[in-house]
């Protein structure tokens, strides 16, 4: 009589079953879709490749114009010549010059490459253009770290504006 | 002989008695277990609330892999619905179509328009235009705008060259707008 008493009272729980089996189909369902690494974005503009019309020579020439190439020994930056700094080598020949922002420990000097464009920053408040430019080998990563480094805060910006440009000029 | 009889009657009822025992003991373990269902049912309802809103968070699906490390980036700038253009260390695809293969890490002279030293992929180019049309024919069809936006996800270790080919290859293609994906990270010196 307990015994039937009991089964009677299981009984109540059935119609959960289905629901369940629903459920514990959906779990895994889910886990495999979801994503617990937070993803973000870096807004760049398209690579200059062709030379398009030229821009307005004395708008250019008040422009800080800063380019920097990434190259396999380090950093490079280009400005205009009136806005060079001491320690700009603003070689022709950047892929076999010197850079301006050596390697150290055998990877990208981040933090001199922030130190510097802080530098420049200071001259230029309004400047927010940088144009970013790489050998062929560099890495996506080192790319990106590069983009970051230059993008400065929300409440102290850098040079946030990035356009790529192809290979080293 | 008389004293033996009761304790015959004793034994017996002692036997009747410890099978009526054994008995009880088996009916109790053929007994179904008790499972306790609605404390089960709360768990699995937090965990299902929980994995749905991390699965409709993002306007697209990004699956990191072993040909697909993405680097850190510590931008505040949250992913947009738009076309993804993935580049792994083996392939270049489109919205998961696999579009073209990469060889230690470079596209194939062959697949490129004006041979090794050429920007546009060819294959690339194709199926992005194929997209540009379909997204130009739902943004007339909801009165909405074409954006030309394209989502770049891209291994670490992808080289400069690759990603200004595929740049440059979907400039081609009407897409002038590009987001650059990375997980979440810290700056590190």
């Amino acid at each position: 009589m307990a015994i039937k008493r009991r089964a009677e009272a299981n009984m109540d729980g059935d119609p959960l079953i289905p629901i369940m089996n629903l459920v514990c189909m959906l779990i895994p369902l889910l886990l495999y879709g979801a994503v617990f690494i937070k993803f973000m974005t870096i807004e760049v503009n398209s690579p200059k490749i062709s030379s398009g019309a030229p821009a307005d020579p004395q708008e250019q020439d008040e422009k800080l114009n800063l380019t920097v190439m990434i190259t396999d020994q380090g950093f490079t930056f280009k400005v205009n010549p009136k806005f060079r700094l001491p320690w700009m080598g603003m070689a022709t020949d950047a892929a076999n010059a010197g850079p301006d922002i050596p390697k150290k420990d055998d990877d990208w000097d981040y933090a001199e490459f922030n130190r510097k464009l802080k530098e420049l920053k200071e001259s230029h408040r309004e400047e927010t253009q940088l144009i970013l430019g790489a050998e062929d080998d560099i890495k996506y990563d080192v790319l990106i770290k590069a983009m970051d480094w230059s993008r400065g805060t929300g409440e102290d910006p850098l040079f946030p504006a990035v356009t790529l440009t192809r290979g080293v000029v | 002989m008389n004293s033996q009889q009761p304790d015959n009657e004793v034994d017996a009822l002692w036997l009747e008695k410890r099978k009526a025992a054994k008995a009880k003991r088996k009916q109790r373990a053929i007994e179904p277990p008790v499972l306790m269902i609605t404390s089960l049912m709360d768990a699995f309802t937090i965990i299902l609330v929980f994995l749905l809103k991390s699965f409709g968070a993002d306007p697209v699906q990004i699956r990191e892999s072993d040909d697909l490390r993405l680097p850190r980036t510590t931008s505040s700038k949250n992913l947009e619905d738009a076309v993804v253009i993935s580049i792994s260390s083996k392939a270049i695809q489109v919205d998961d179509r696999k579009v073209a293969d990469l060889r230690n890490g470079m596209v194939d002279e062959s697949l490129k328009r004006d041979g090794a030293d050429g920007l546009l992929i060819n294959p690339l180019y194709d199926q992005l235009k194929e997209k540009v049309q379909h997204l130009k024919m739902v943004a007339a069809r909801t009165g909405s705008e074409f954006k030309g936006k394209a989502l770049i996800v891209g291994d670490k270790g992808t080289n400069y060259r690759v990603i200004t080919e595929v740049l440059y290859t979907a400039g081609q293609a009407e897409f002038n707008n590009f987001l650059f994906v990375a997980a979440e990270g810290k700056l590190e010196p």
